[in-house]
């Protein structure tokens, strides 16, 4: 049944993205919608420790014979329900809002769901492999701006090239392509430190965590519903997946975990830096995100991986926060400069009470992970609140600074747009509705936050366009990599191909062969010389065959 | 059922008929303008179906070379000719066939000299199949040779203004590369007249091992666009603007590899030891230096053939490694690849059509022309090595070889695939940027005046994606 589902999201995916421009949006997306809740339904149904295994022989080429595998145990069963409501919500998102592909769009949604699942219930690397790429390419067909897709592309290419290598490092040694036999690379395998090494990285890239956020803070010129559906179901969360998957290989090198440590501390602290920092709404959620996955890392990498419920909720919760952000720009006429909102509460005041639920299944999520990793948490809460309080309350208190047009049509999100938000904020309530006993002080110190505003003197930087408009990273990439390439091109094809072999090589044999010809021609003229000399080339040729031809 | 002997000779007759067929066509009116191409292109479809039929014949599960025919030709000097076929015969001959096919759909509309391009592409396809079909040192070399007339036809048709020198370096490297095969079959046919699978048995003497082995490097290396021979092809490559010239220009290393494929056996003699080295150094160097020259150019066929380059390399250091077990992978990779390749070629030709009749430039002249764009997009992300065709998971076996054999080696091949890949990438990027954030504009007053590529011809294009998805899920799909 399970699978017949699975084909039904697959068949509604590629449908969707046949069917003609927004030709009955509503229609489809219904239907599509139904087809994911009815196998959330399905999920429901299965119980919280279901043992379902499908293994099919999908391809034997020569030297790999590869089994597709669906599985769906208590470990994997909370993750794969989050997908699938945080597809329904993009679907309804996409659906009442002001996209202008809405059915090409929802497809993109479906199949990118389909690719997350099979990264999800992959077993061998081959399959976990082909999720990854298919997601890509399916993203790299959800960004629908030159710029942004270029820099995706470039970056994931590059970490999917490397994750390439390695598994062939490890297929070339071990000739296995299960992911369980993994941790026995520790005994079998050579190059151990620049597999473990690579991997980090490309996962590293994959999710954009400090130093490789890049690809994302070049979302900003996206709609805000295709970069949610990329920061939290895409491909970051891929990166996630894979570190679950390989994480038997980090144990291979002693470099791992203190790497994996800076990158996830560092991402919080950038996150937390760039969401006070810079102006635009996009690219703070960008930020936020980052300072999500920086979490999500650092659980990792101070030993208390979270738990396949736990990150369910704290997926989600981000998710909502993020979706928060979207209803804001959309009750502001899509406004997206934070230095020009301001004094929004009296006509969000609705929102503002979203933001309150919204906030309150946020704090609960990370809460609830009290016990593995107190300090983590705790400095975590502090610091999002800190930052997230600062942001809102530029938003919604103070004097407003937005232009006539703007003030004029702000009014809450329509209803279509908050509804999913609302219902899904409910259901987290509802299942966390024994607070957690630290939930009420929390966020009552976020509300003081809220209203005090300590950090109100960063907003000076908004006026900064040396802040604004840095981008270090790139211009350190370009001044380091591509420059030198590109010389070092253009010397070779100079020195080798034209100095060297059109003027040196082809010039000489050319030449030669002019010279033979003129000889020729002088010997053939008739002259007494060129007689004479045939003779003594034919006598040559006669003394040598006596003397050799035996 | 059929015989399978008369479809292998059926593969080699078909596009020669196929060429006779053309040549008598007429030519010159408007409404006859295409009776060549028409029979061009249902001679390479009904061929692809007598492929299909010899495919169902063939045992895909025997590993190896299946001799189908032998043909005493002439008894005092005793000269047979033996044909055979096996996997990675099969899956070449059908990449060509239809990597001509995409290229003849993309002359559709060019009405220059069509009878003249159709009969010699023919002509091609059927000495290209022989090669791929032969076992036996005589026919082996008249079709490597014979396989040159009709390009040099091309290439002086269809060439540029610079054909006569592209056309004499032509001439040289190609001459260079025949009198060595040709001294090397000549020695080995005195030693003992073996098929070319049987190579290894001959035992030389440490001195003509050396002389006749090396003979044999040269000739096939003279065919693929390792330096200093990668020099004649680029030079081909740039000047030639016609998709389908391009298209068999670009085969011609395939004829290489696949001669030190199939004369290299596993047991290689060991007096060849240093020889492989120096092979695989130069062979890796040559890559290197063409991905990094690709990056710098800006011409996209200079892209185009670095990036072949890197992957025909590439797929001839994996043939030379000490196993064959990869052979099948080389092949189905090589599939795709040639596919892809040929397709880009169309739509790159489409475009320089289309830069050219309305005089703007190339920059963004891909953001108003959707179909050309989606197709150029997902050939650019095939190409790359993104899961749409069987390159992903073939080319990451024959990475996996070359990892085991030798890692620094990989690394090297690794780099340059990731150069050539970049800078195909960045093509992609500089077609599609939309004209208001850069500063050349596609056209003087700012507005996209290029054509979409036809709806008939976006169909060939999906169809051409579907089967590279197909590959991708199952390269041998079309035996069940």
């Amino acid at each position: 049944m399970l699978v017949n589902l699975l084909f039904l999201i697959l068949g509604a995916g590629l449908i969707s993205e046949l069917v003609p421009k927004n030709r009955l949006p509503v229609l489809w997306s219904l239907f599509s919608s139904a087809a994911v809740m009815y196998f959330l339904y399905r999920l429901y149904l299965l119980g919280a420790a279901p043992d379902f295994r499908l293994v099919y022989p999908w391809l034997k080429i020569p030297n790999l014979s590869i089994n597709l595998e669906i599985t769906i145990n208590a470990h994997n069963i909370y993750l794969v329900s989050a997908l699938l409501a945080l597809a329904v919500l993009v679907l309804m998102q996409n659906t009442f809002g002001s996209e202008t592909a809405k059915n090409a769009l929802n497809g993109l949604v479906l199949l990118n769901l389909l690719s997350a699942l099979m990264l999800v219930f992959s077993a061998n690397y081959i399959q976990m492999l082909v999720a990854v790429g298919v997601s890509d390419v399916l993203v790299f067909s959800i960004i629908n701006k030159v710029e942004a897709k270029k820099r995706y592309i470039y970056a994931n290419f590059l970490a999917d090239i490397g994750l390439v290598s390695i598994f062939a490092v490890i297929l070339g040694q071990s000739g296995n392509i299960e992911l369980r036999p993994l941790a026995d690379y520790a005994r079998l395998g050579h190059h151990k430190d620049f597999v473990a090494i690579m991997l980090l990285l490309c996962i590293f890239i994959k999710t954009g965590l400090f130093l490789f956020q890049g690809t994302y803070t070049g979302l900003r010129l996206l709609g805000f519903n295709r970069l949610n559906l990329i920061l939290f179901t895409a491909t970051p969360l891929t990166g996630y997946l894979l570190l679950l998957k390989t994480e038997s290989l980090l144990t291979i090198s002693a470099y791992s975990y203190p790497l994996l440590k800076i990158f996830a501390l560092a991402s919080i602290l950038w996150g937390a830096y760039g969401a006070l920092i810079i102006d635009n709404l996009r690219q703070k959620a960008v930020y936020f995100a980052l300072m999500f996955w920086g979490l999500v890392y650092a659980f990792a990498a101070f030993g208390s991986r979270l738990a396949s419920l736990d990150f369910a909720m704290l997926l989600m919760a981000a998710f909502l926060f993020s979706q928060i952000l979207l209803l804001i720009s959309v009750a502001a006429s899509n406004e997206n400069t934070v230095s020009e909102m301001g004094g929004f509460i009296k006509n969000l005041k609705f929102t503002f009470l979203l933001i309150v639920a919204v906030l309150s299944a946020y704090f609960s999520a990370l809460l609830m992970l009290q016990p593995d990793n107190i300090r983590l948490v705790w400095g975590y809460i502090v610091l999002f609140g800190l930052v997230s309080s600062h942001v809102i309350g530029q938003i919604l208190l103070g004097e407003s600074h937005a232009d006539e047009r703007v003030q004029a049509m702000l009014h809450n999100p329509p209803a279509l747009m908050w509804l999913p938000v609302a219902c899904m904020a409910a259901g987290m309530g509802y299942y966390f509705r024994i607070a957690p006993f630290y939930l009420v002080p929390v966020l009552g110190g976020w509300l003081l936050l809220f209203a005090v505003r300590p950090l109100r003197k960063l907003d000076r930087w908004y006026e900064s366009d040396t802040v604004q408009e840095a981008d270090y990273l790139n211009t350190l990439y370009e001044l380091l990599i591509i420059t030198p390439i590109k010389v070092i091109g253009r010397v070779l094809w100079l020195t080798v191909d034209f100095i060297f072999i059109e003027r040196t090589i082809i010039n000489s044999v050319q030449n030669a062969l002019k010279f033979m010809i003129f000889i020729f021609r002088r010997i053939h003229s008739g002259t007494l010389g060129g007689a004479i000399l045939f003779i003594l080339l034919g006598f040559a040729v006669i003394w040598w065959s006596w003397r050799y031809g035996g | 059922m059929e015989n399978l002997s008369s479809l292998v000779n059926a593969v080699i007759m078909v596009p020669l008929l196929g060429a006779l067929f053309a040549s008598l066509s007429r030519e010159g009116a408007r409404k006859t303008a295409g009776n060549a191409l028409a029979v061009g292109i249902f001679t390479v479809l009904s061929n692809l179906v007598v492929l299909w039929r010899t495919a169902l014949q063939v045992d895909v599960s025997k590993d190896g070379w299946q001799v189908v025919e032998k043909f005493n030709w002439l008894e005092n000097p005793k000269i047979e000719l033996v044909f055979g076929i096996d996997v990675f015969s099969l899956m070449l001959i059908a990449a060509v066939h239809l990597a001509v096919l995409l290229g003849m759909i993309g002359v559709r509309h060019n009405t220059y000299r069509q009878k003249a391009l159709i009969v010699f592409s023919l002509m091609f396809l059927s000495m290209i199949s022989g090669y791929f079909l032969t076992s036996d040192f005589f026919s082996f070399y008249i079709f490597f040779e014979a396989m040159l007339l009709p390009l040099f036809m091309l290439i002086g048709i269809f060439g540029d203004i610079k054909k006569q020198p592209v056309l004499y370096r032509f001439f040289l490297y190609n001459l260079l590369g025949a009198v060595f095969l040709f001294i090397a079959l000549v020695v080995l046919y005195n030693y003992q007249n073996v098929s070319i699978r049987e190579v290894s048995r001959i035992v030389l003497g440490r001195r003509w091992e050396v002389l006749v082995w090396g003979s044999i490097f040269i000739a096939f290396l003279s065919r693929i666009p390792v330096w200093p021979f990668h020099y004649w092809i680029a030079s081909v490559n740039v000047n030639i603007s016609n998709p389908l010239v391009f298209i068999i220009a670009n085969l011609i290393p395939l004829s290489g590899v696949y001669g030190l494929v199939r004369f290299f056996p596993v047991n290689a003699p060991e007096a060849l030891d240093p020889y492989l080295l120096v092979l695989e150094v130069v062979s890796i160097v040559t890559m290197l230096m063409i991905a990094l020259i690709g990056f710098a150019k800006r011409d996209i066929q200079y892209k185009i053939f670095a990036y072949m380059t890197v992957y025909y390399i590439m797929y001839l250091l994996g043939a030379l490694l000490p196993t064959d077990a990869l052979l099948m992978n080389i092949g189905f990779s090589l599939f795709s690849y040639l596919i892809i390749m040929a397709a880009l070629e169309v739509m790159v030709a489409h475009i320089d059509n289309e830069r050219q009749c309305n005089e703007i430039s190339e920059c963004g002249i891909l953001c108003n022309i959707r179909r050309t764009s989606w197709v150029f997009s997902f050939l650019i992300l095939a190409a790359i090595g993104m899961p749409l065709s069987s390159m992903f998971l073939n080319n990451m076996v024959i990475f996996a070889g070359l990892l085991k054999f030798n890692i620094q080696m990989a690394v090297c091949i690794l780099l340059a695939i990731v150069l050539s890949s970049v800078s195909l990438l960045q093509q992609l990027f500089y077609l599609k940027y939309p004209p208001d954030t850069e500063e050349v504009l596609p056209a003087p007053n700012g507005e996209c005046t290029a054509a979409d590529i036809s709806p008939r011809i976006f169909a060939v294009m999906l169809l051409t994606a579907a089967l590279l998805i197909l590959s991708f899920v199952n390269p041998l799909w079309f035996i069940g």
